[in-house]
């Protein structure tokens, strides 16, 4: 157990890492604002008329593309200055690695996100009470997303043109989150009760925490030997 | 007993090895290919005029044979891809990868006539041509696999890393594709979901399965000539700097055909 102090000061390396990189963060942030502003937009005097299930299927979705435009440098400065060899023969085991990873990433990327959402409620006129599900499903949800993510970015972090690959790949992973959170916010708009798809979703979020890390790090181990 | 296993089990390494798989292929194409046009041809004579037309859809029933041995390819190549993949990824099968990454265009083709099919017997029976149905929507993601999956093969070049990132990739979407099924109907079913694609299948009588039993048997063996054929022009392309091929480019240059290898290994 003498790792814990080291495997803390890394957590705080890596989140140092990430603040210097900040504009690229920036950018994910902006584009969140920017899709559901331009729907917005789009949608001119009729925004009113947005029934709340669409809104939040609106800022879901941008949500979703937002991590996804972030996750393409997740990885690829740690690969291209051979940080991702050295984590190999690092003493705490990979999966914890990937596991920082993926936590760092939701705190540069999920949580922004969630912290802007109430705004973007605001542009498309989300009605308060649904709020505090749609943040509950969003905070569980982008931290799913973050861990599918950086598995696929460590998929095809040596590939060129990862980007539009990543998005490509990644979108059919994301879907279930996003049917599942959704029911969760219909059954929420419905007054159902909803306990029972949030279950669903907390299912999910326990199988992707406890194996997403381990994944990436056997995916790492195997692409790593021959890239 | 024992020793019979073991027998078996050399001779299925020894079909691994990329010069007998070569052979092998290159004598069974012709067959399965000429078996799964005879297989097509009868089942499509009997499934137009032979089989009788249904008393509720009357004759737009017909289109089944076609949309479900295609429906039906399209999840069984899947698999295979997937176990193919798990067979390279753990055991470093070569000829397995050489598979996968052969079925991936053949797939999505059958997804493709799946859904295309599909949507064309919805219109007058659904009087919709889609609908956000659990079996559609993960028949279209399933799609979207396939077509992920060919884009990062032909993203990377070189071929071992790029093997295994599709290795993974396709062992990642087996598991996501029961999810978006399961899901979907989640949603669906809490949400008074489309009740027309609940339509219970009633058990078909034999005079209109038969058909369709030979059209499966056609399919599956036009898929298994066109694997064969493309993974044999994929194995020349990657064994080309061994001794058998530039063998075989010389046996068939002296036979006077260079361009049938010529335009392979180029």
């Amino acid at each position: 157990m003498a790792k814990i102090p080291s495997i803390i000061s890394l957590f705080l390396l890596e989140l140092k890492r990430a603040c210097h990189h900040r504009v690229d963060w920036c950018v994910s942030w902006l584009f969140f604002v920017l899709v559901v502003s331009i729907f917005a937009i789009s949608l001119g005097g009729q925004v009113r008329q947005l029934l709340p299930l669409h809104a939040v299927g609106i800022i879901w979705v941008a949500v979703t593309l937002s991590t996804l435009l972030s996750l393409e440098k997740l990885f690829r400065a740690d690969y291209k200055q051979g940080i991702l060899e050295q984590y190999l023969f690092s003493t705490i085991p990979l999966s914890l690695l990937m596991l920082i990873k993926a936590m760092v990433h939701w705190l540069a990327s999920g949580l922004p996100l969630l912290l802007l959402t109430p705004l973007m409620a605001l542009f498309l006129g989300i009605p308060l009470n649904i709020l505090p599900v749609l943040l509950l499903t969003l905070a569980i949800g982008t931290q799913i997303l973050s861990a599918l993510g950086s598995l696929g970015a460590i998929l095809t972090v040596g590939l060129p043109r990862a980007g539009i690959l990543l998005t490509v790949l990644l979108l059919p992973l994301y879907l279930p989150t996003l049917l599942l959170a959704m029911s969760v916010l219909a059954s929420q708009l419905e007054g159902q009760s909803t306990f029972s798809s949030l279950a669903w979703v907390w299912v999910l979020w326990i199988f992707t925490q406890l194996f997403s890390p381990w994944i990436s790090a056997s995916i790492l181990k195997v692409c790593l030997r021959d890239a | 007993m024992r020793k019979m296993l073991k027998d078996l089990f050399k001779r299925m390494i020894a079909y691994g090895a990329p010069k007998n798989f070569y052979q092998l292929a290159t004598s069974w194409y012709p067959w399965t290919l000429c078996l799964s046009f005879i297989c097509l041809g009868l089942g499509t004579y009997a499934g137009l005029y032979i089989a009788p037309s249904d008393y509720q859809q009357s004759d737009a029933f017909r289109i089944l044979y076609v949309h479900v041995p295609s429906a039906f390819l399209s999840l069984s190549v899947y698999t295979i891809i997937a176990f193919c993949s798990f067979l390279y990824l753990v055991w470093k099968v070569k000829i397995a990868d050489i598979i996968a990454s052969a079925s991936a265009a053949v797939g999505a083709t059958f997804t493709l006539l799946a859904l295309a099919t599909g949507a064309i017997w919805g219109k007058p029976m659904w009087g919709t041509w889609w609908v956000w149905d659990a079996r559609l929507t993960s028949e279209l993601i399933l799609f979207f696999l396939y077509l992920g999956y060919i884009c990062l093969r032909s993203a990377v070049s070189t071929s071992r890393l790029s093997s295994k990132v599709c290795g993974i990739f396709a062992l990642m979407g087996l598991i996501d594709i029961p999810i978006v099924h399961f899901s979907v109907k989640w949603w669906n079913t809490l949400h008074q979901g489309p009740t027309i694609s609940r339509w219970a299948k009633p058990a078909m009588p034999w005079p209109m399965l038969w058909p369709l039993l030979i059209m499966m048997v056609g399919f599956g063996l036009f898929y298994l000539s066109v694997v064969l054929m493309r993974s044999r022009s994929e194995l020349l392309r990657r064994e080309r700097q061994t001794q058998w091929v530039s063998q075989l480019l010389r046996r068939s240059s002296s036979c006077s055909m260079p361009n049938t290898f010529g335009a392979v290994i180029s």
